[in-house]
This record gives structure tokens, sequence and C-alpha cells, in this order.
């Protein structure tokens, strides 16, 4: 009986709602749009968040520390071979394929490089602004040393491979290579002229595997890639069609302890002033502007739930009145006030279960096909998934709860006052 | 059994029903009748419990209700009494079934006698109409169907205000003899009415003038 009971009183809402459907569908639009926004801007915020986070945490449980290198000209590559001696130093940085020539006075190898640092995975090697990487073993000759960048010495370590290429029957090292001057450059490289570049060292292949960047980073799947050349000096670069933002390069200290920050600062002292960002307080700086971010949207939403219970109250005291007949029938026959009040509340919390229904899937909607439209729009620096936080359901469906308990006590009451006499002479 | 003792009815200072003494014994079929404005749905709702007297006394089996709470009132009017409207006041977009069971809805057992209620329909002839929406029906089917509704929780006493009154001859008739019925099965019937052809079933018949009871 009690399910029967249910049954008649959602049975009896359904047919008020179909009867009365222009201020019913008011009353639904009213809370469903704060629950939309709620939830949507939340789903959003959320979404980035945790997909930065994840990105951070990645760079942590790597034990990356940030150098933002956007003020600075030089790049603290010596500072950091000096520290670091023979243990190489990586940096990743996000970009897309390079693709240049090497050659010598009878050979040449086409050089295609495939860079980028998903948040799956980390691998070094990268020539960038005079930058260098060197994620492999000296085999012969020498690495670079300070004056190599002082004096600005065209001097080139190339891996054994591409050695063995260019040089397949001679020693190559005092040999010289060269690298043409290309049309194109990607922003953010120094302009030179052709290189002709002394061969001083040679490392051992750092090549892992052939890769195809784009599709890799389309798959999200985790790649390295071939580091064959390293030089002191900017390379032009051809068919370069992306290169991310610079600003950061993050050097990789795994093998090390963890370097103090200012250890940085103090051995470029006077030359660069670097700001290392370590995890913790990247977190914290995206916590605090996320929060305030979502307090935002939440007083926003709160203000137009405020203002559809407002007007919800009207439109539900209009609905009584309209309904005085029926009430009196039902008092007649033993509905107490309780009962009236109840009938009345239930008929709220269903349109505002409704309402949130509806919201919800408006907001996944909206969120998914959001990020999709970014996505397809922004293939390669796109590393968001989406995040639905619980938390943010539960929130939007006690407001919206709240709202409509809140704004159905008064019509409700007023529907368990009226007088049966008056009722059902209404009729 | 039902007995007024002194009641008195009053709206500011208009005295609608003034010193009423009645007493209706279990199983009687009653009429009262009077004139528009007599005060016969006034009398009605108090005997109805749908309204209190200003003064004077109301028992009820013996028990004095006019002190109860309003909670009790509801109790007592959903268990004890049945209700039949001359405008039937059916809810107009439920079903004949919906309709029917409001009074189940409300009372506190909420158990429904499912054979009672096939019975009730078909004795009533409306079994066909049961999901049926009540606006589709004709007069005599929608009376039928109030007096279903008032039977469903068996009432001890069925009132009537005016219950032929928006009915042609044929159905009139009709209920008459469901009425004629029940009260041989030992239901209370009171029918208020201006209607004299109403009283002829009717064991006692009342006469309320002036707000007195004659």
């Amino acid at each position: 009986m009690k399910k029967l009971t249910f049954f008649y009183h959602l049975r009896h809402l359904a047919k008020n709602i179909i009867k009365n459907r222009v201020r019913f569908r008011l009353v639904i639009l009213g809370l469903m749009v704060p629950a939309i926004v709620l939830m949507t801007s939340f789903f959003v915020i959320d979404s980035l968040y945790y997909s930065q986070f994840n990105l951070y945490y990645h760079y942590e449980e790597n034990n990356l520390i940030q150098v933002d290198l956007s003020s600075s000209e030089f790049a603290p590559r010596k500072y950091l071979q000096e520290m670091l001696g023979e243990q190489m130093v990586s940096f990743q940085n996000r970009a897309k394929g390079y693709l240049f020539d090497v050659f010598t006075e009878t050979n040449t190898i086409n050089l295609y490089y495939d860079f980028i640092a998903t948040n799956q995975s980390f691998s070094g090697g990268l020539v960038m602004d005079g930058d260098y990487v060197m994620p492999s073993t000296l085999v012969s000759g020498r690495l670079f040393e300070l004056d190599d960048f002082t004096l600005n010495r065209p001097v080139v370590i190339l891996d054994t491979l591409s050695a063995s290429l260019l040089f397949p029957s001679e020693d190559p090292l005092g040999r010289s290579i060269t690298i043409p001057l290309y049309a194109t450059r990607p922003e953010g490289t120094v302009v030179v002229e052709e290189v002709t570049l002394e061969i001083i060292g040679l490392v051992e292949t750092a090549m892992n595997q052939e890769v195809s960047f784009v599709e890799k980073l389309k798959n999200e799947e985790s790649f390295q890639y071939a580091v064959q050349l390293y030089t002191t000096t900017s390379i032009e670069f051809e068919n370069v069609t992306y290169v991310d933002d610079i600003r950061y390069v993050f050097y990789h200290t795994k093998p090390l302890r963890r370097m103090d920050p200012f250890y940085f600062n103090g051995i470029t002292s006077g030359v660069v002033v670097y700001d290392v960002t370590y995890f913790q307080q990247i977190v914290s700086e995206i916590q605090t502007e996320f929060t305030t971010l979502k307090i935002g949207f939440l007083a926003g939403s709160g203000i137009l739930l405020v203002l559809s219970s407002i007007s919800m109250v009207s439109i539900l005291i209009f609905a009584v009145k309209e309904r005085i007949g029926e009430i009196g029938v039902k008092k007649a026959f033993g509905a107490t006030q309780v009962r009236m009040m109840s009938d009345f509340l239930f008929e709220g919390i269903m349109v505002g279960l409704f309402a949130f229904l509806i919201g919800f899937i408006v907001s996944i909607y909206l969120v998914y096909s959001g990020f999709f439209v970014y996505r397809l729009l922004n293939p390669i620096e796109f590393f968001y998934t989406v995040f639905i936080e619980f938390r943010t359901i539960l929130l939007t469906f006690f407001m919206i709860m709240v709202s409509c308990l809140t704004a159905t006590i008064i019509p409700a009451r007023y529907a368990a006052k009226i007088n049966i006499n008056d009722a059902i002479k209404f009729e | 059994m039902i007995k007024l003792t002194n009641v008195t009815k009053s709206f500011g200072d208009l005295t609608v029903l003034k010193n009423i003494n009645l007493q209706i014994n279990g199983g009687e079929y009653i009429t009262i009748m009077g004139k528009s404005g007599a005060g016969k749905s006034t009398l009605i709702s108090i005997l109805g419990l749908m309204d209190l007297p200003t003064s004077g006394d109301y028992e009820l089996d013996g028990q004095n209700i006019v002190h109860r709470l309003d909670d009790e009132l509801s109790r007592l009017r959903n268990e004890e009494f049945g209700f039949v409207f001359q405008g039937y006041n059916l809810i107009s977009d439920l079903t004949v079934l919906e309709n029917i069971l409001i009074p189940v809805m409300y009372s506190r057992k909420k158990q429904l006698d499912e054979a009672y209620l096939e019975d009730l329909l078909r004795r009533l002839d409306i079994t066909h109409l049961k999901l049926k929406v009540v606006n589709k029906l004709s007069g005599g089917e929608k009376q039928r169907v109030a007096i279903a509704r008032a039977l469903i929780n068996r009432p001890a006493t069925i009132i009537a205000d005016e219950p032929t009154g928006s009915l042609d001859l044929g159905n009139r008739d009709a209920v008459l003899q469901i009425f004629r019925e029940l009260n041989q099965e030992g239901i209370t019937i009171i029918v208020v009415t201006h209607d004299i052809t109403l009283t002829k079933d009717a064991k006692k018949v009342y006469r309320l003038s002036m707000g007195h009871l004659l």
C-alpha cells in the first residue's frame, strides 16, 4: 500500500505537471539553470584542477623541478653540467617535430626529432636556444666545457649512430658537420647563419625507438625519442609546425638528491635568477585559483537559486489556489494538515529532483562536448580529462532540495490551513 | 450515534445555527430540509466534523469531540464518515479508481480490501469506468463514483448534501435506491436537501429554518 501511495502521488504529480505545463516548466527551468551553472562550472574546474594536479604530480613523482626561463637570457646548461658532471642533464619541452639536415663534404643525413613530454612520460633530449641535453654516456672525446658556451665555440657532440652514418670509415672526432640555414624557424630559437660545427665528442645513441610523435600524442601514449646531436648553437629547423611554451624546462634530478632551489640562484648569481617552483607550491597555487573560481560560481548559483525559489513560491501559491477544490476534498476525506503539507512538499521535492536530473544530464553533456570540441581544436596540447566529482553532484542536489523545500513550505502551509468548507464550495 | 446538544454556530455577528439539538442513532435514515441560506450546509459541516460549533456539544458514539485536535477530527472523518456532495467534488484529472481511493490514501491503516473495492464497483456499476478520467463521465456516473469514494473506508455514516441536485430523474432514483440499500445494511444516512421527494425513504425528516431545527 505504501508503494501504491507513492505511485498514486507520483501519478497525480505527473498529471498536475501535464495540466499546468507552463507553470511547472517555469519552476523546473528556474531550478535547472542554477544547477547547470553550478555543476558545469564545478565539473570544468575540477577537470582542469585534477589534470594539472596529475601533471605536476608526475613531476613530483619523478623528482622534476620546474625552472622558469621566461626572463632568462641564458640557459643554465653550463652550471648544470658543472653540477652534474657526466651524469648528464636532460630537460623536456613540449614541441612537435624537427627535421633538418646534417651533412659533411661527403655525406648527408636527415634528422627528424620528435620532442614531447606528456604527463605520462618524461625523456630527455632537445636542442633549443643554445641549450642541450645529453641523456647518454660519453664514448669518446669530451663533453662541453664552460668556454664552449662563453666563447660561443662552434662545437657539436654526436651520437654514435649519426657519426657512423656521416663518417662511415673515419674517426669523426675533430671533423666538421654543417647544418644549413632554413627559411623558417621556430619562434624562440636563435637565428643563425648556416653553421659548421666541429665534432668534439661522441655519445651513445639515445634512440630508443622510432616514434610517430603526433600519433603517439593523439593516443596519449608515452614514448621516448632519439637524441642524436648536441650542440651549443641554436639550429634552424625545417617543418617545425609547433613549438609550445618554452618558458619552462624541467631538469631531471632523479639520480641526484633534491636540489635546494637557491642553489641555482647561487651559481647563477649576477647573471640570471631562476624561479624554481616546487610541486606543493604549484598545487597550492592552482588550488587557490580554482577554489576562488568555485566560490564565485557557487555564489552565482546560490543567487540564481534564491531568485528561483522566490518565484517558485509565488508560482506554487497560485497552483495551490487553483487546486483549492481538490484540497477540500482530500481534507474532507481525512487528510490532516501534516499530510496536506507533506503532499505538497513531496511535489516540490519531485519537481526539484526532476530539475536536478535534467540539470545533471545537461551539465555532463556540456562538459564532455566542450572538452571534446576543445580537444579537436587543440589536439597537441590538450591533456585534460573530464573529472566528475561526486561531491559536486551531492552539493547541487542538496542546494536544489533545500531551495525546493524552502520554496514549497509556504504554499504547503497555505494548502494545509485552507478551510474545508470554503474549499468544498470552491469546487 | 451522533448527538448535538445546544449547538450554535456563528460567523461574526451572524448566527447561522441556534441551539440545535439533534440525535441520530446508528442505522437511521434522516433528511434535513430547508431553504437556501437556512444553514443546511453549516449543519452538515458540523455533523461531518468539517467545522466545529461555536458553542454546544457534539457527541460521537458517546465521546464529546468538540475539543478534539484537528488531526483527530481528520481521522474521525476518514474512518466514520463518507461524504456525497451535490457537485460530486471529484478531482477531475484523476481516474475513477484514483478518486475512489482518496480516503484510503489518507487513512491510518492504508489497507485496501480489494475484494470490497471490486464489489463496490460492481454494485455501483462503474467497474468498466475505473480507469477512465472522471471529467469524461456523465453526471450520474460521477455521483456513483462519489458514492463509491464515500463508502470505500466502510464508514458508519454517509452524509449527502443535495446528492441528487445535479441529476436527472433516472439517476436520482438510482442514487436513492443505493442509499436505501446502504441504510438497510445498517449505514446511517443523513441527507440534506430542499427536494421533498428525497424524504420518502427517511425515517425522520427535520426542517431547518432561520437557524432552528424543527
